[in-house]
């Protein structure tokens, strides 16, 4: 495992952040997530939130705290890192619907790109995307890893709602909406899966946790809607 | 506009989902020490008055914050008063001379699901956003009866300009010295564009600032746009972003800030933490 060079940034008395090189990285990511185990290992009585983006792990204290104080001492837990705080990933599938009478929208992202729509379908169900945080709703995934062929501008004018379940494309981003919002993305698919069992949210995926898109058809899709809850399978992520 | 608050699910950051929690978190405090209640009691969080209740069984009621005429029986009541109510009784509360958000603690404890440690409604996580007109908030009696104290609290003041308490983040230092001279200097005005999720200021600074990749963001951020909008990030604040991070105004400063209506004014006060 790679151990980056980071910076400590006090934002104010109750804030104080590590910051990483600036660039999307898996490397990077995993060095944050042992990180963040580790801090939370050893200060969990501290902390009122913590999380990341990309390359800024933010850690919210209980109380004001001497900014001073605090980084000399995130600076020796820094050094006493180690592989032991690696977390393991995990591949999950996740099913969506591409069938365009479901999700009509497809049929102008597939014109605006010049695709066909099984080329389309071969290339979004490849990766095994890579999530790296949740942000802008409860439960939106940053995944990593959409192919180059299937990026586009978002929307120069955001829909007023994008459904929940809709498994979208923007710029050079792939991800679901677990809840109904507005945004300026493509609606390219649509999953059955619910994030939310009785009104909770239920997030089975960790950041550094892998996602397969699995296509299926308007049956499955329609099953999977009908049951109550979802049996997610998922594996050991062996690269 | 009213919902329940209580302090948050700070906790669940790393899920996406915002904090929440009291916009004037002084006035939600204030409210709960008033009714002998635990800090982390939920209130209800109303804007701008204009809120009649029925109730529907004798108890106590504290109003705090930005709190317009209370009548309640053909009896007015001020602001940090406990009230008694009985059953039956019809009370009302008018908007607010000045300021925006008030707080009622009730002697008893609101009945509100907990989602994720935490009763504050928020969109998709609540079963409700927000109180619709007819709405029944049931809630479990105290066993404690609250004298009304001769001491009384004086009702705050809610100033249309205020000074804010400002620590510079990552992207301050990027901007060029007259722009970082501007917003240390200048008062900037809040704009119209006011949610519980941020405040847009009027004022634009110019910048030719790179795009970012996302961040986190916590209340209280101050974000700037690439048009040179700023825009102060308030509890219902998304968990990360992308725009620049001029300034993190501290906790005490956002409670000020909440009270101050659209055309109102801001200082910054930057500091070092």
């Amino acid at each position: 495992m790679t151990h980056y060079p980071v910076r400590y940034f006090s934002l104010s008395p109750e804030i104080v952040e590590v910051h990483w090189p600036d660039r999307i990285e898996e490397g990077i990511l995993f060095d944050i997530l042992a990180f963040e185990k580790m801090i939370v290992d050893h200060w969990s009585d501290k902390i009122r939130s913590i999380h990341h983006g990309y390359h800024i792990l933010g850690i919210e204290l209980n109380e004001a705290l001497p900014a001073k104080h605090c980084v000399e001492s995130l600076r020796q837990l820094r050094k006493r890192q180690n592989s032991s705080y690696l977390v393991k990933p995990m591949e999950w599938r996740l099913p969506v619907c591409y069938d365009l009478d479901l999700v009509p929208e497809l049929e102008t992202y597939l014109k605006k790109k010049g695709l066909s729509h099984p080329s389309f379908v071969k290339k979004h169900t490849a990766p095994a995307y890579l999530l790296y945080f949740y942000g802008f709703l409860p439960g939106f995934m940053y995944l990593g890893g959409l192919d180059k062929d299937l990026h586009v501008p978002r929307k120069s004018r955001p829909d007023r709602k994008i459904e929940k379940g809709s498994v979208a494309i923007g710029g050079g981003q792939t991800g679901i909406y677990p809840m109904a919002s507005p945004g300026g993305w493509y609606q390219v698919g649509a999953s059955p899966v619910e994030f939310f069992q009785e009104g909770k949210l239920k997030l089975p995926f960790r950041p550094g946790d892998r996602i397969r898109f699995e296509a299926i058809g308007q049956d499955a899709y329609s099953r999977i809607r009908e049951k109550q809850s979802f049996e997610w399978e998922s594996k050991a992520y062996e690269g | 506009m009213s919902t329940l608050q209580d302090p948050g699910r700070a906790g669940s950051a790393a899920s996406g989902v915002p904090q929440s929690g009291p916009m004037d978190l002084d006035s939600f405090l204030l409210a709960n020490h008033l009714m002998r209640r635990e800090p982390e009691a939920a209130c209800l969080e109303i804007y701008m008055g204009g809120l009649e209740m029925i109730f529907s069984a004798s108890t106590q009621l504290v109003f705090t914050g930005a709190v317009g005429k209370v009548r309640c029986q053909g009896h007015l009541f001020a602001a940090n008063q406990v009230i008694n109510v009985r059953k039956n009784d019809r009370l009302t509360l008018s908007p607010p001379g000045a300021g925006q958000w008030a707080y009622m603690a009730i002697n008893g404890t609101f009945q509100a699901e907990k989602i994720l440690g935490s009763q504050s409604f928020y969109r998709g996580i609540t079963p409700e956003e927000k109180f619709s007109n007819n709405d029944q908030l049931d809630f479990m009696p105290g066993r404690r009866f609250i004298p009304d104290d001769q001491a009384r609290v004086k009702p705050q003041n809610f100033p249309e300009e205020q000074c804010l308490r400002a620590y510079p983040g990552p992207s301050f230092s990027l901007l060029p010295e007259k722009a970082q001279q501007i917003i240390q200097q200048h008062a900037f005005t809040l704009s119209n564009s006011q949610s519980r999720m941020g405040i847009q200021l009027e004022e634009i600074v110019d910048n030719d600032l790179k795009e970012l990749i996302s961040a986190p963001v916590y209340p209280g951020t101050v974000q700037l746009t690439p048009s040179g909008k700023m825009i102060v990030l308030m509890r219902d604040a998304q968990v990360t972003g992308g725009y620049h991070r001029l300034l993190q105004i501290d906790r005490a400063s956002i409670s000020k800030l909440a009270q101050i209506r659209p055309a109102g004014k801001i200082r910054f006060a930057v500091e070092t933490p």
